[in-house]
């Protein structure tokens, strides 16, 4: 990739990851990224054709448990690192 | 201090005799924290001394009535990515930085019921990514055989307390190696159990299909014992699975569980290329040495096993980038009170004043792989690659008894040596990701001493067969005959 196109890459990732990114930073982050995704472009050397992909490694035992009901959190707990609890809701800042 | 109570095996024996010793032992590692926590700095949060006197009071009691758990008096340091509830859990990161947990992970309900004292919280890098802890939010955690080097990482500050006689033995987290590599620099012995082995309940994820949680401790059965502790099925974990234990028990008579002919596979493409000369010609010794003693070593070759380094961290920032979209700042964490602006603004700020570079750079390059237009080209086509590395390396361990390889392919390395090339840095986990892509148990045991720093070997076994690989590593261990090791940081306490 070419760094302008690396630089517009960068913009739009950037919203969708909601993380912002400095101006001053854009430089560096794209020399960073420019070196990894050649790294990860070494992958088109392998043929994948007809493999099929592996997301995570196959269980043998079932995966769900007894449909029995369990005594959870309480709720006070649950709220302990919220900022602001109002009537047991966690509070969060105003938006538009 | 008597040398023999160093290990966690030796602890309980001591224990058994004289319950009250555990007063003294707990005195001991005091003062060795006392003496080398500032320049190691393997904690983030380290419980007083009298919170830990005032627990040991209630094991004392049960080790008298004979009633102790089986890690009743173990001092465990656990890494700060794994839930304690009311004490603070960070994740070595700003955005957790004042998190406590309302619950316990299940690993950590599992040791204090066996009556293990937690005696603090380590250092990592953040969220798990690294492989040095230098990219903890905080400090850096320094290696105590040689405090210029890093300890490994991401379990950097688990490993270091452990070599450094802060505490009995610990639990980290391995996602690409996170727990042997920081076992393999600092001389201790690391284990990531096979995926599902052990329930992830309040692991803080980093990547869900990989992460594992594992102990690290000064010998092989010190390991094996903690694994029987954390070890089998939890409904609250749906991936864990049942568990055979009797792991201790394999470390104390292995030929019970092995076969009279041990055959050990070599993966060629793990000894040339990166390895370092110092650490390859080592681990050419420990080879001649397992042959002289009548263990078989068969080259052979996994082409495919290049490729798995890229593959790894395709998957691994692909599955954080997801992970990660959970800190928001509203619930719990790092806040931010501005009000009236735009919801997604909101979160932006927290998120950005929130996560160190290297998270930042992960979750950008995970949301890269997974965007429409090259999901297809990089996730996709890491997870096949996947597919192929697993189907080799089962293949490999039909055949054989283990895969032994360098653990790490290079000596610890100075600080900021590795760490401003994010490849240089992805570079040293080229032996340890193999394992976590395809699902397998492998364990990392020191086998030399080079240059004064640690060397070690890793042998990667057969998915849930943990009981055979423990096995074959206190064989090895015993081969070796060099655990427990002490750096000269400490020695002057035993």
């Amino acid at each position: 990739m070419r760094q302008e196109e690396l630089i517009g890459w960068l913009r739009r990732i950037k919203k969708l990851a909601l993380v912002e990114v400095g101006k001053d930073e854009e430089e560096h982050i794209t020399k960073d990224m420019r070196k990894i995704i050649e790294f990860f472009n070494t992958l088109m050397e392998i043929n994948v054709e007809g493999i099929e992909p592996l997301f995570m490694t196959p269980r043998k035992e079932p995966l769900t448990r007894e449909d029995a009901p369990v005594k959870g959190m309480e709720q006070s707990e649950a709220l302990l690192n919220a900022k602001e609890v109002i009537n047991g809701f966690v509070k969060g800042p105003k938006t538009i | 201090m008597d040398r023999e109570v160093l290990t966690l095996s030796g602890l309980r024996a001591k224990l058994a005799e004289n319950p009250k010793f555990l007063y003294e032992y707990i005195e001991f590692i005091y003062d060795v924290i006392d003496a080398v926590e500032g320049k190691v700095k393997a904690f983030i949060t380290l419980r007083s001394k009298d919170d830990v006197l005032r627990e040991a009071d209630r094991v004392v009691d049960k080790l008298i009535e004979g009633r102790a758990g089986r890690l009743a008096g173990a001092l465990l340091a656990v890494k700060d990515n794994i839930v304690t509830k009311g004490l603070r859990t960070t994740c070595a990161s700003k955005i957790l930085s004042d998190f406590i947990p309302p619950y316990n992970a299940t690993v950590v309900d599992r040791i204090l019921r066996e009556d293990a004292i937690i005696i603090g919280k380590t250092n990592m890098d953040e969220f798990a990514m690294g492989s040095t802890t230098e990219n903890s939010a905080f400090f850096p955690t320094r290696n105590p055989w040689d405090l210029s080097r890093v300890p490994g990482g991401s379990s950097g500050g688990s490993a270091a307390a452990v070599s450094a006689l802060e505490a009995t033995a610990a639990l980290g987290t391995d996602t690409g190696g996170s727990v042997r590599a920081p076992a393999a620099f600092t001389a201790t012995v690391g284990l990531k159990p096979t995926y599902g082995l052990v329930s992830r309940y309040g692991l803080i994820a980093y990547a869900s299909s990989m992460d594992q949680v594992g102990p690290i401790g000064r010998t092989v059965t010190d390991v094996s014992i903690i694994l029987d502790v954390i070890s089998g099925r939890d409904v609250k974990d749906a991936t864990s699975t049942h568990s055979r234990g009797g792991y201790r028990e394999a470390t104390v008579e292995p030929f019970k569980v092995l076969h009279p002919k041990l055959r050990v596979a070599v993966i060629e493409e793990l000894v040339v290329g990166g390895v370092e000369k110092p650490v390859k010609h080592s681990f050419l010794r420990t080879l001649r040495k397992l042959e002289s003693n009548g263990i078989d070593v068969i080259w052979l070759n996994m082409p495919i096993s290049r490729y798995s380094l890229p593959a790894y961290y395709i998957i691994a920032m692909a599955e954080a980038s997801s992970n990660l979209a959970r800190y928001d700042g509203i619930r719990y964490g790092l806040h931010e009170s501005v009000e009236g602006r735009p919801w997604y603004e909101v979160y932006t700020n927290v998120r950005t004043r929130g996560f160190g570079k290297e998270v930042k750079h992960r979750i950008l390059l995970g949301s890269f792989v997974l965007s429409a237009g090259y999901y297809d080209e990089y996730y996709l086509r890491a997870s096949k690659v996947r597919k192929i590395v697993r189907d080799s390396l089962l293949a490999i361990l039909r055949e054989h008894d283990a895969v032994i390889s360098p653990t790490m392919p290079v000596l610890p390395p100075k600080l900021g040596e590795r760490i401003a090339d994010p490849l240089k840095l992805y570079a040293i986990d080229i032996n340890t990701v193999l394992a976590n892509l395809a699902g397998v148990p492998a364990i990392s045991i020191p086998s030399d001493i080079v240059n004064d720093l640690p060397v070690a070997v890793q042998l990667m076994g057969n998915e849930f067969d943990e009981v055979r690989l423990v096995a074959l590593a206190r064989v090895v261990e015993g081969i070796i005959n060099l655990a427990p090791l002490v750096p000269p940081l400490v020695r002057r306490y035993v």
